[in-house]
Order: structure tokens, then C-alpha cells, then sequence
């Protein structure tokens, strides 16, 4: 949208004022210039308008007049996604859905699951289940409270329970989205019945799995404007233990074991020096006696006799690990032994939280990646190396998901924007280059990394990748830029 | 109030955050005021600790000192049972969990035991409360 007239420009404006008000639609420099940012390494750009729906008519109205006019349309929530999807590479409108279309429209208790308004944070989802609905709980990721819980599902993001759930993608019952010419579909068993009602949005099968065409699009599609998210039952019993593991292979098996074993909501590992982050120090160094990596592992249980069952698996598994690679990982309770170490450590119990490593520095940006558990050893040993080699302190978190099927390897990077850009990119770049070679799937992809992956991509699939979003986005107004394309 | 330094490596800060919270009550100054001596933590398969008390001046840092009064080493989870008050001190010593090298420094012995018992009763009553916020 750089070559907007201003007569077109002024034109969009009225109509967005018509379906907004005015106090809903801006396009002043101040207010546009926080949404043409993130923390990460991706080129800034400021959208032209902001608005800021409520309904879905708005969403409508805003879809046939960016299709009208083919001018970019880009749904927001925090804009804290860490891949620059949200950044108006293009210009265009911001559809803001944090100040207005922020409900949770439904929870079914029976049928367990929640319909949120695209707007709707971790935070909120939280608190109306701990308030209202104690026997249900959803998952919670390593991120601000203020996060939004539908765009983290509709980007498979990963949360506290997905060791045991998967990707929060498989988590997803049904949507609701505005399509390109304004047609507003239901997807999921939710499509029974000519109007939207709260009692049928209970699984997304057996029906072809339209969900396909909106997971993972990063919002290149159509505009989703309900979302219903599984809740799983709220365990009496929650107890989390943390080890700490000297060396790469044993801490990977170890984390496959208990993933295979089907026992734990959560297993994860961070770096040693994530730890010491945590208790205070903003650019720790490893000492060689130190452990390599803190592990997390949470457990529920129905009864304490099924909690002493699961440790008793989990005490069992460690034994196996220890005897085969030497007896490198030494595992405790984590309340006693946070309350040893340090209490900061338990925001791991309070999810969603603002988890202040990740905030400490004005860049921040990652190699987000889905990978084959088989090498997350290798992707472990060699992750830390790169961070070494480029200066920045090992900042690894993986985690085994769903079961064991695949796993989390997350290469983090804290970074001074004004000076250290340049060397996180170059980090980011060896990072992605690791993980093509051990066959990871980077996720909540930026656009430059989308388009190395082009490279070692099935061109086939590019190629109907391509004409898929052709006839979803026939004008290319849905979020440009994303994937590459 | 002592004045301790600020450890960077894991053990490190735990040993001094167990021994602030035995400082914050004000409980352990009148303990190492006049106390000149050298303990080793060894946490074991782990690494060890060296804490060196010069009265109110306490110095925490990696490593085992090659001079010590004294050393105490125990796996990871003893020092968690005992903060828990799962097992006393002296049956962890009698079933080989709890070992002292130079126990015969009878006076330093029963000095850090006087410190660092409480302090880690204390760690484990706070994570107990943090085990019951977390549920409440």
C-alpha cells in the first residue's frame, strides 16, 4: 500500500470510520507506529489504519473493503509472537482485536471446551477458569498473561501440557472465520445448523478438516473471529520435579523416556544458564562443574496413590537413563528445591508470566522449531555451541511433545537491537541451517527464514501452497508477506 | 546483617539464599560473628561449594578449597528430605547418606549444623507453602 493516493487513503479512512466509529479507526503516526514493531530481528514497517472490531459485521464490512480497495488486512492481538507476523510489511489495516472482541463467548463444562473471541489473552481464559469453571484447565505457555490464546493456537504454539497434548493447533474444536468475499463459515462440528449457537463446537472431526485451510496460515486466509479451544479436566493432584543433567544424549533419552511413558502434562529442559537467569543474573556464564541443563517435569494425578505410580515410572525411567550413560542427572522435588535455589523459579507454577529474561533485552527473537526426537541429543549439543560460538549465552528450551511424536528445540536469543542485531541474525541463520539438517520444522516462521526453507522444500508443495492461498486470497489483501509469499 | 557475595553458579546462590533466610531474621549474625573458618558443601555427583565465614564477612564461591575445617557431602535428594524434615540429620549420618570429612572438628561441626539445618528447614517449609499457594 505505499503508492496510496490520498484521495484513496482518505476514501478508506471514511469507510473504516462508517464501520467502526471514529473513535475506533486511526491513522495517526503515534498511535500506528507501536504496531510496526516487534522485539524481533524482522525490518519494521507502520500500517497506514488501525481499527479496532467488536463484531463480526465490522469483520465483514472491513474484508469486502480491503478486498474493494486491495488493501492489506493484519489480525493483532499482542504483537508479541516473536516472528515479526504481525509487522504491515505492506501497509495496510491493523484489525487490533485486544480492546474489543475479547470475549469468552461459552465454556461447555460437559463437552469441555472454550469459544473465545479472537481477542481473548491467557490471562482472561485463566481467571475465568479458576473463577468459574475450577474443574477444567487450559494450557499455559512461557509468555505475558496479556498473550492472546487464539493466535497461539492457530499458530500451533506449545504450552505446559503439550508434552502430553500436543501443539495447541490439535487443540483447536472449531472456528469460525470471515472469508475473502465476506462470507463468514463455520468450521468443526459447529457447522450443524444455520445459526451460530454454544452446544456444537465439540470436535473438529469426522467432516473434511476444512481447519487446515486456517492453522498455521498465519492469518493468510481469512480473519477467524470465534475459536473453540479443549479444556482437559483440572487434576486434585499437581506436583512438578526438576533435575539437573550433565550432558546432551542421556538429558534428550531421558525426556523421550518420560514422553513415551505417557506419565507427565510437561517436560522440559532449559539451559543452565536459563536457570541462572532466573535467579538474577542477566549474562550468566557456566562454570565446567555446573549441570547443563534444569529439567521441569510436571505430574497430576487423581489420587496421591496414582501420583506415587507416576513417580515411581518416572524414578524408574531415570534409573535406566543413569545406568546407561553414567549417573549424570540428579533428580528433586521442585518446591523444596526452588525454595532452596531460589523462589523465582515459581512463576513455573503461575503460567501465563511475564518471565523477566525474556524482557530484559530490547531484541528478542528465536528459532522456534518442531523436531524429530531422535535428534534432539545432537540438536541440544550443537544449539549450545552455536550460542557459544556467537557470544550469546545459551538460551536452549525443547521439550518432548505429544507423547514423544516430536519435540520442541528453541534456541533463544536476548539481544541489544542497536549493536547486536547483526550477530543474532548470523546466530538465527546457523541455528535454522542445524535445523534443516536434523529435519526441524521451524514454526511461527518469520518471512526471511520462510524463504530459506524454500530451498529445501518439496516444490511441489510450494506450488499448491501457492494456489491454495490463490483461491482463499484471490487479492492478496490476507496478511501479505507471511511465508514468503 | 553479614555481608556475603554474589555468587554466579547454581550452588552457589543456593547456599546463599539458605543462609538469607536464616540473615534476614537476623539469626546469623550472632552465629558467625567471631567465626573464622572454612566449610565445604559437596553436593554429590554434583559439584561442591566452599563457604568461607570471616565473621560477618561470608565468601561464597565454586570448588572445593583444599583447606577446609570441615566437609559435608550428601546427594541432592538428602539435602532435600532433610529440609523437609523427612530424615533427621543424624539417622541421614548413620545410614551413610550424610558423610563429614574432619568431623572431629567437633565445634565446627555442630557450628554449621547450628547454621545450615535450620536454614534448610526453612527452604523446605517455604516450598511446602509454595506447593499449598499454588493449589489454593
Amino acid at each position: 500500500m505505499q503508492n496510496l493516493t490520498d484521495h484513496k487513503k482518505t476514501e478508506i479512512k471514511n469507510r473504516l470510520v462508517e464501520i467502526f466509529g471514529p473513535q475506533n479507526v486511526t491513522d495517526k503516526e503515534p498511535d500506528l507506529y507501536t504496531y510496526s514493531y516487534d522485539a524481533t530481528e524482522c525490518e519494521p514497517h507502520m500500517p497506514d489504519f488501525v481499527a479496532l472490531p467488536e463484531t463480526v459485521d465490522q469483520v465483514v464490512a472491513v474484508v469486502k473493503l480491503a478486498n474493494d480497495m486491495e488493501v492489506p488486512l493484519i489480525p493483532y492481538i499482542s504483537g508479541n509472537n516473536v516472528g515479526g507476523l504481525t509487522i504491515p510489511v505492506r501497509g495496510g489495516i491493523i484489525l487490533d482485536f485486544s480492546k474489543r472482541m475479547n470475549k469468552i463467548l461459552h465454556v461447555h463444562e460437559s463437552s469441555m471446551y472454550a469459544i473465545l473471541e479472537p481477542g481473548v489473552t491467557f490471562g482472561q481464559l485463566k481467571k475465568c477458569l479458576d473463577d468459574h469453571h475450577p474443574s477444567l484447565r487450559y494450557s499455559y505457555p512461557f509468555a505475558p498473561p496479556f498473550s492472546g490464546a487464539v493466535g497461539n493456537a492457530l499458530l500451533s504454539g506449545m504450552n505446559n501440557m503439550s508434552s502430553a497434548h500436543g501443539s495447541m493447533g490439535d487443540w483447536i474444536n472449531g472456528i469460525e472465520v470471515v472469508l475473502h468475499d465476506g462470507t463468514v463459515a463455520r468450521i468443526g462440528s459447529c457447522f450443524l445448523g444455520k445459526e451460530f449457537r454454544t452446544d456444537n463446537w465439540h470436535t473438529r472431526y469426522p467432516m473434511p478438516d476444512l481447519l487446515g485451510l486456517f492453522v498455521n496460515w498465519q492469518g493468510m486466509t481469512g480473519i477467524v473471529t470465534k475459536c473453540a479451544v479443549q479444556l482437559w479436566p483440572r487434576r486434585p493432584i499437581e506436583k512438578a520435579y526438576v533435575s539437573f543433567c550433565y550432558g546432551f544424549e542421556n538429558t534428550a533419552e531421558l525426556m523421550r523416556e518420560l514422553g513415551r511413558a505417557e506419565i507427565a502434562d510437561d517436560v522440559l529442559v532449559v539451559s543452565v544458564e536459563v536457570a541462572k537467569m532466573l535467579l538474577g543474573i542477566p549474562t550468566p556464564i557456566k562454570i565446567p562443574e555446573e549441570p547443563d541443563f534444569a529439567m521441569l517435569i510436571q505430574l497430576s494425578a487423581l489420587t496421591q496413590k496414582h501420583l506415587e505410580a507416576k513417580y515411581e515410572i518416572m524414578q524408574c525411567i531415570l534409573a535406566k537413563v543413569n545406568q546407561k550413560h553414567g549417573n549424570k542427572i540428579f533428580l528433586t522435588e521442585f518446591d523444596a528445591g526452588a525454595s532452596i535455589v531460589g523462589e523465582s523459579f515459581r512463576f513455573a507454577y503461575d503460567l501465563p508470566a511475564v518471565v523477566t529474561p525474556l524482557v530484559e533485552y530490547s531484541g528478542l527473537t528465536w528459532y522456534g522449531s518442531y523436531a524429530p526426537p531422535e535428534h534432539l541429543g545432537v540438536l541440544l549439543e550443537k544449539g549450545t555451541a552455536i550460542f557459544h560460538k556467537y557470544n550469546f549465552p545459551p538460551f536452549v528450551y525443547s521439550k518432548i511433545m505429544k507423547s514423544g511424536h516430536y519435540s520442541l528445540f528453541r534456541p533463544i536469543i536476548r539481544y541489544k537491537k542497536d549493536s547486536e542485531e547483526e550477530r543474532a541474525r548470523s546466530a538465527l541463520e546457523e541455528f535454522f541451517a542445524l535445523g534443516v539438517e536434523y529435519g526441524c520444522l521451524p514454526y511461527k516462521t518469520p518471512a526471511w527464514m520462510c524463504n530459506r526453507l524454500k530451498e529445501f522444500i518439496d516444490p511441489n508443495w510450494l506450488e499448491f501452497f501457492k494456489k491454495v492461498k490463490g483461491f482463499m486470497d484471490p487479492k492478496g489483501i490476507f496478511n501479505p508477506g507471511r511465508w514468503g509469499i | 546483617m553479614t555481608k556475603m557475595n554474589d555468587p554466579q553458579d547454581v550452588l552457589g546462590i543456593a547456599v546463599r539464599n539458605l543462609l538469607n533466610y536464616r540473615d534476614s531474621r537476623g539469626e546469623l549474625e550472632p552465629l558467625v560473628a567471631k567465626w573464622k573458618k572454612t566449610v565445604v558443601i559437596e553436593i554429590t555427583g554434583i559439584y561442591a561449594v566452599s563457604v568461607h565465614f570471616n565473621g560477618t564477612e561470608i565468601q561464597i564461591e565454586p570448588g572445593g578449597a583444599a583447606k577446609f575445617d570441615l566437609k559435608v557431602l550428601m546427594p541432592l535428594e538428602m539435602m532435600i528430605a532433610i529440609a523437609k524434615s523427612e530424615i533427621g540429620i543424624m539417622h541421614a549420618f548413620m545410614i551413610g547418606q550424610l558423610k563429614v570429612k574432619k568431623m572431629w572438628h567437633i565445634g565446627t561441626l555442630l557450628k554449621f549444623v547450628k547454621i545450615f539445618i535450620p536454614a534448610l528447614k526453612i527452604a523446605g517449609e517455604r516450598g511446602v507453602n509454595l506447593a499449598k499457594s499454588h493449589r489454593s
